[in-house]
């Protein structure tokens, strides 16, 4: 009898070392993917210039330093009570500049840059390829372009010094020149001018929405799962995004009039399509300008009397207005009250 | 002898046993008993937790083969395997979910978007509602994918089975489908602005000129 015992208890153990050695060996590969390479990590290039900097040529250096650094960064960001985390590599491979972005937590969505190519994978829909210089994410592509285009809309000023991430940033606010839009603050490495932390600011001070890196290592040598994932077969530019990005602009539908944008918004895409996630038929205009897009989206209204009203997240304010004989919905990171009087000023021509 | 059949007694002699309380009976020595043993042990090993190396959760033989089902991302081939996959994780612990796929086969869902499930309009906005919106009306909303969203969800359950619930479904679903195809349009617009600030930049130096 104890004999049996002891057998039993072993081969228990047994199974549970089992389990315990799978569960570790998945385990392994995820965890070490949050490895820092501390010995790799290089001091960044230190600017000292006896000339101040002023907001803009802050912002200039940015958009520079996300170019040329190979760097290895983690970010989240917070809307209201929810946070996503996010994993950001960027590197170059010779001539190539790789970009990596990953969402960690739910579903996940995955964004591959290689120079002018950005594919998005999404649970939701297929992958797809679209030609842009930038990956579309939480923080606003133009930041790393050409700042310039903000000027018609925003003023740049610099703010004060603080500790982000561990390192000295300086605050640039890129402030709206009216209320109907939000600013956007950055807080940047005095260093390397890279990115540490961002947020969306209404006009009283609030921040929204923010996004703030947890860890950026800057390495001499780009990460090899950069230049791993560089190799693998990505789908092609679809037809329709090539035509988008070289056909001129137009209303295609000629059936709405939008009575009110706000100052420095411009049409960049109008047409008639169905929806990708619900197949539903919608009048579609595209706003921008240049920091953040509006959505305009009209279609036949649902059935029974519902009432429009403001949904939020984040920045990101939805206003849904039910006209007479269709719903009018706006999409896009502003002010509530902005996208109701967007909402509103369309009218049937 | 299956594990449904072990009774209340059983459980209690096999926690027993593993408290060192008791020697093993028969019963215990039965294989069958196995995975019963396997949980109680689990609990003991929990509670002492004096070494850390036999805390093995239970979970790890799903997470095995859950992993098994894994969706390759880059493998494009199995894109609609993959989507199905998702929906299938999804439904156990998100009410939504489940709603939202049920008239679409493509519907899945995307952390990295604000979505929201629409509870229902607010008639009378409250004072904070007031104050935050500027007395806009509110669409009362769960924000999706939270933590605490499962519980939301389950609590709101029988409200959304009531009459008005199809509704509100067609217009959540409809809001949802719009933040998604913003996002999407804002993705593939990203090359036309491009397009647009280089002729813009291309026109301002002809006028340098």
């Amino acid at each position: 009898m104890p004999n049996k015992i002891m057998r039993k208890q072993t081969s228990v153990c047994r199974i549970f070392l089992f389990i315990g050695t799978v569960f570790a060996g998945i385990s392994a590969p995820v965890y070490s993917n949050t490895v820092v390479a501390q010995d790799s990590e290089i001091s960044a290039q230190i600017n000292k210039e006896a000339r101040p900097e002023t907001a803009k040529s802050l912002l200039m250096k940015m958009s520079e330093a996300v170019h040329k650094n190979n760097f290895n960064a983690s970010f989240a960001v917070v809307k209201g009570n929810n946070m996503e985390p996010y994993k950001w590599l960027h590197g170059i491979n010779g001539n190539d500049e790789l970009e990596h972005l990953s969402l960690l937590n739910g579903a996940g969505l995955e964004v591959f840059r290689i120079n002018d190519k950005v594919t998005y994978f999404e649970p939701q829909s297929a992958p797809y390829t679209v030609l842009a210089k930038h990956i579309s994410g939480p923080i606003p592509d133009v930041l790393f372009q050409d700042i310039t285009v903000l000027e018609q809309a925003y003023n740049f000023t610099l703010g004060g010094k603080g500790r982000i991430a561990g390192r000295a940033a300086q605050l640039v606010k890129i402030e709206a020149k009216d209320e109907s839009k939000f600013n956007y603050w950055l807080w940047l490495d005095l260093e390397s001018t890279l990115l540490l932390k961002a947020a969306y600011v209404n006009k009283k001070g609030e921040a929204l929405e923010q996004l703030q890196l947890t860890h950026v290592s800057m390495t001499k040598h780009i990460a090899p799962e950069l230049v791993e994932m560089s190799k693998k077969q990505f789908p092609k530019v679809a037809a329709e995004e090539k035509e988008a990005s070289t056909g001129d602009i137009k209303d295609a539908q000629g059936n709405w009039l939008i009575g009110w944008l706000p100052d420095g918004f411009k049409l960049l895409k109008s047409d008639r399509h169905n929806l990708n996630l619900n197949n539903e038929l919608a009048d579609y205009y595209l706003y921008g300008d240049g920091l953040i897009e509006v959505s305009v989206f009209v279609q036949r209204p649902l059935p029974g009397k519902r009432r429009g009203g403001i949904l939020s997240s984040g920045a990101t304010s939805i206003f849904v207005h039910n006209a007479d004989g269709f719903d009018v919905s706006v999409v896009g990171n502003i002010p509530g009250m902005t996208a109701k009087s967007i909402a509103q000023s369309v009218q049937r021509k | 002898m299956t594990i449904k059949q072990l009774t209340e007694q059983d459980k209690a002699e096999i926690s027993a046993f593993l408290d060192a309380e008791e020697g093993m009976s028969d019963l215990m020595a039965q294989s069958e008993a196995g995975k019963t043993l396997e949980r109680y042990s689990l609990i003991g090993d929990a509670m002492r937790a004096d070494d850390k190396e036999f805390i093995h959760l239970d979970i790890a033989s799903k997470v095995a083969s859950q992993l098994e089902h894994e969706p390759i991302f880059a493998d494009f081939n199995k894109s609609e395997l993959k989507s199905e996959i998702v929906k299938e994780d999804k439904v156990p612990d998100n009410v939504v979910a489940f709603n939202w796929k049920k008239p679409f086969s493509q519907v899945a869902i995307a952390a990295s978007v604000a979505m929201f499930a629409i509870v229902g309009v607010q008639t009378i906005p409250t004072d904070d509602a007031q104050v935050m919106t500027e007395s806009l009306p509110m669409l009362q909303t769960v924000p999706f994918g939270g933590m605490v969203t499962p519980v939301s969800y389950s609590t709101e359950q029988p409200a959304l089975e009531n009459a008005a619930s199809g509704l509100r479904k067609l217009q959540q679903q409809r809001i949802g489908a719009l933040v998604l195809e913003h996002q999407r349009q804002t993705r593939i617009a990203s090359s036309a602005k491009k397009q647009q600030n280089e002729d813009l930049n291309n026109h301002e130096n002809e006028d340098a000129k």
